[in-house]
């Protein structure tokens, strides 16, 4: 089976849980004719008949030169993901600067074939430094300044 | 609201906005919607998404302004790259490449790099003026527009976009249903329900569609940028030869101007068209009407020419629902209203009439912008041609790093940066499987403010449905609606009927699709 169908198919899923999701909704019992309830399962029964209908319409394969079939690096889309998450769980821990310059280095090592160790570093510090104090200073929009003030 | 009107309220929107402040905001504007354009993966719609919560300390005229800057500026930019690099910066600097980049190779690239920007010029200037002259007469037409009407045209908005996103019609209605589904998430305003917030409270307040478009545009191209970085290959062409356009490539340009700048107009208008099927039609008209059209694919300056005016004319075409109706059609409008709601705005006929000064301010820094795009964009070329020295890896990341500093900085917390992870992830694997991005946006914008029109036009008539087919204007536009939801579905069944005819008839061969 072509792997638009089991997109398809995915999406058929992703309707039963949005109805799903719908039902958990407290129907109101003011005088509204319309509740909260009637759009979300309009749009869930929308989804589930858009996953059929792709199901029997997938349209043409991409052709064999379309960036939609290159064979994807899934080692650095995976490598980028950890990256982003632990930015996330240590951003506020380690501070703005500190993260950010983690964030830009190593997601620079990630996408790039060859490796500018020195030349990222300088770049990555330079410029979440400059960011923070953009922000902090002259946007006045708070940034976490983690243990080191910074 | 009568034709000398418009001038005089022209004149006091360019008396609002030629201050230096003013000024200095539609510049930058026009030079970082100019970057953007350039640099790949970030449109228009991305950037003033990003630029959002950097511009909550501004006036809401400086802020709009300087969006008005960025949206023709990064239709112009686009082209920089299609003729130079053979990669467009936008979907909709797609074609400018077919003929740029051969220009390039011949040595004209600095002819084509400037019938790109004086047809831009041109396109804007015309479908600003256009835009002055039909938004008032739209205005005065919706004034007499009830909630039956607003819910007709919006559902419109998204069945045209629907109907026209894409080559897939499935695709295009998933998407658009996508988008409808985040926006019902968080409290419901009419009755207080919770709604799909599965007990986080970080949910309560609705996934805000700003955060939607950096997610699936940014961080969605971020993760495509790592699975295909180091699989693909780029041809790059350095400027040779004069900026100038030689007297045949004039004669030959100014036709395609026209062509492109109403072409451009009439598609940006209408709902979910947008720029990219505006240059998509310009050039074939360019294929039917130029001089030069045996040499178009192969170095025509007409296939560089009109498109370039069309996208930038969509532009201007854009704005006139957005502001005389309030109703987005475009990712990139749509985000513009999230704007207007930000400040507390509501565009459409109200606006003009309330905020006088704010509409008529914006619509004169159009005028004002592309200007600035001619004066500063034809001497500084070289220098955005630098732009593309930045290496790609820390471009990459760089964008990252902004739009998870663009969440952050609006909320405040850190569960919103997981959300636009997450957001990211949706829009990797979208892009991954060709669904349209731009009505998953266009969708999170319109899922509130559809359902508050439906209600209300329920409550109005109470309870009685009909009431959206006895209105004259709104059962004209529901008949709008219908169509364009059975005719591409009519056309998937016979397309689907005729393959299986041929198939059945023993003629295995190419189907067009």
């Amino acid at each position: 089976m072509r792997a638009i169908r089991w997109v398809a198919l995915a999406i058929v899923l992703v309707g039963v849980f949005y109805l799903w999701g719908a039902l958990q909704i407290r129907e109101s019992t003011t005088y509204a004719a319309v509740g909260p309830r009637f759009m979300p399962n309009a749009i869930g029964i929308g989804i589930i008949l858009s996953g059929i209908w792709l199901f029997a319409f997938p349209g043409a394969s991409p052709a064999p030169d379309s960036p939609l079939s290159v064979s994807l690096d899934w080692l650095s889309i995976g490598l980028m993901l950890g990256v982003v998450a632990a930015y996330i769980a240590i951003f506020r821990m380690v501070g703005y600067v500190l993260a950010t310059t983690l964030l830009l280095w190593g997601g620079a090592q990630i996408l790039g074939e060859r490796r500018h160790l020195m030349r990222d570093g300088v770049i990555a510090v330079v410029l979440s430094a400059t960011i923070y104090y953009a922000f902090s200073q002259l946007l006045r929009i708070n940034l976490p300044p983690g243990p080191l003030g910074f | 609201m009568f034709g000398g009107d418009i001038w005089a309220n022209l004149v006091s929107g360019f008396g609002v906005v030629l201050t230096p402040q003013h000024l200095f905001f539609v510049m930058l504007g026009v030079v970082i919607g100019t970057a953007i354009g350039v640099l790949p993966g970030i449109g228009p719609s991305l950037t003033i998404s990003l630029l959002l919560p950097v511009t909550f300390g501004l006036e809401p005229i400086s802020a709009f302004v300087m969006f008005g800057g960025i949206f023709y500026g990064a239709m112009y930019g686009g082209s920089t790259t299609s003729i130079l690099v053979n990669t467009p910066g936008e979907s909709s600097s797609v074609v400018t490449a077919i003929d740029g980049f051969q220009m390039a190779k011949k040595g004209r690239g600095g002819a084509a790099l400037a019938t790109a920007a004086i047809g831009s010029f041109f396109a804007g200037t015309f479908a600003t003026l256009m835009l002055m002259l039909m938004a008032p007469l739209l205005v005065r037409f919706a004034l007499q527009f009830g909630a039956p009407e607003y819910f007709a045209l919006m559902l419109l908005a998204l069945s045209a976009v629907t109907g026209l996103a894409g080559q897939s019609a499935p695709k295009a209605f998933f998407a658009t249903l996508l988008g409808l589904g985040l926006g019902m998430v968080g409290i419901d305003l009419q009755t207080g329900q919770a709604r799909f917030t599965f007990g986080n409270l970080n949910l309560l307040g609705g996934i805000d569609p700003v955060m939607v478009a950096i997610g699936l545009f940014a961080v969605g191209e971020v993760f495509w940028a790592a699975g295909t970085l180091k699989r693909t290959f780029e041809e790059t062409v350095t400027l040779r030869g004069s900026l100038l356009m030689n007297r045949e490539e004039w004669q030959r340009s100014w036709p395609a101007w026209v062509r492109g700048s109403v072409i451009g107009f009439i598609v940006g208008v209408l709902p979910g068209a947008g720029a990219t099927i505006a240059s998509f039609l310009s050039y074939n008209a360019e294929q039917r009407f130029a001089k030069g059209k045996a040499e178009l694919g192969k170095g025509a300056i007409e296939g560089v020419a009109g498109p370039e005016a069309a996208n930038n004319a969509s532009a201007g075409g854009a704005l006139v629902p957005l502001l005389a109706l309030g109703i987005p059609g475009s990712a990139t409008t749509a985000v513009m209203l999230v704007a207007f709601q930000i400040y507390g705005l509501r565009p459409g006929p109200l606006l003009f009439q309330q905020q006088a000064d704010l509409v008529w301010g914006l619509i004169a820094s159009l005028y004002i912008a592309n200007l600035a795009l001619l004066v500063l964009n034809l001497p500084m070329v070289r220098m955005w041609i630098k732009l593309l020295d930045v290496p790609k890896p820390m471009l990459y990341t760089g964008i990252l790093t902004f739009s998870l500093l663009g969440v952050y900085a609006d909320t405040q917390n850190t569960f919103s940066m997981v959300l636009l992870l997450l957001l990211g992830l949706l829009g990797f694997l979208l892009r991954r499987y060709d669904f349209p991005l731009a009505p998953v946006v266009l969708g999170a914008v319109l899922g509130p403010l559809i359902e508050q029109e439906f209600r209300r036009s329920l409550a109005i008539s109470v309870s009685d449905y009909s009431v959206f087919f006895t209105r004259p204007l709104a059962l004209v536009l529901m008949m709008l609606v219908m169509m364009s939801f059975l005719v591409p579905l009519f056309n998937a069944i016979w397309k689907a009927s005729r393959r299986r005819a041929s198939v059945a008839a023993g003629t295995v061969g190419e189907i067009e699709d």
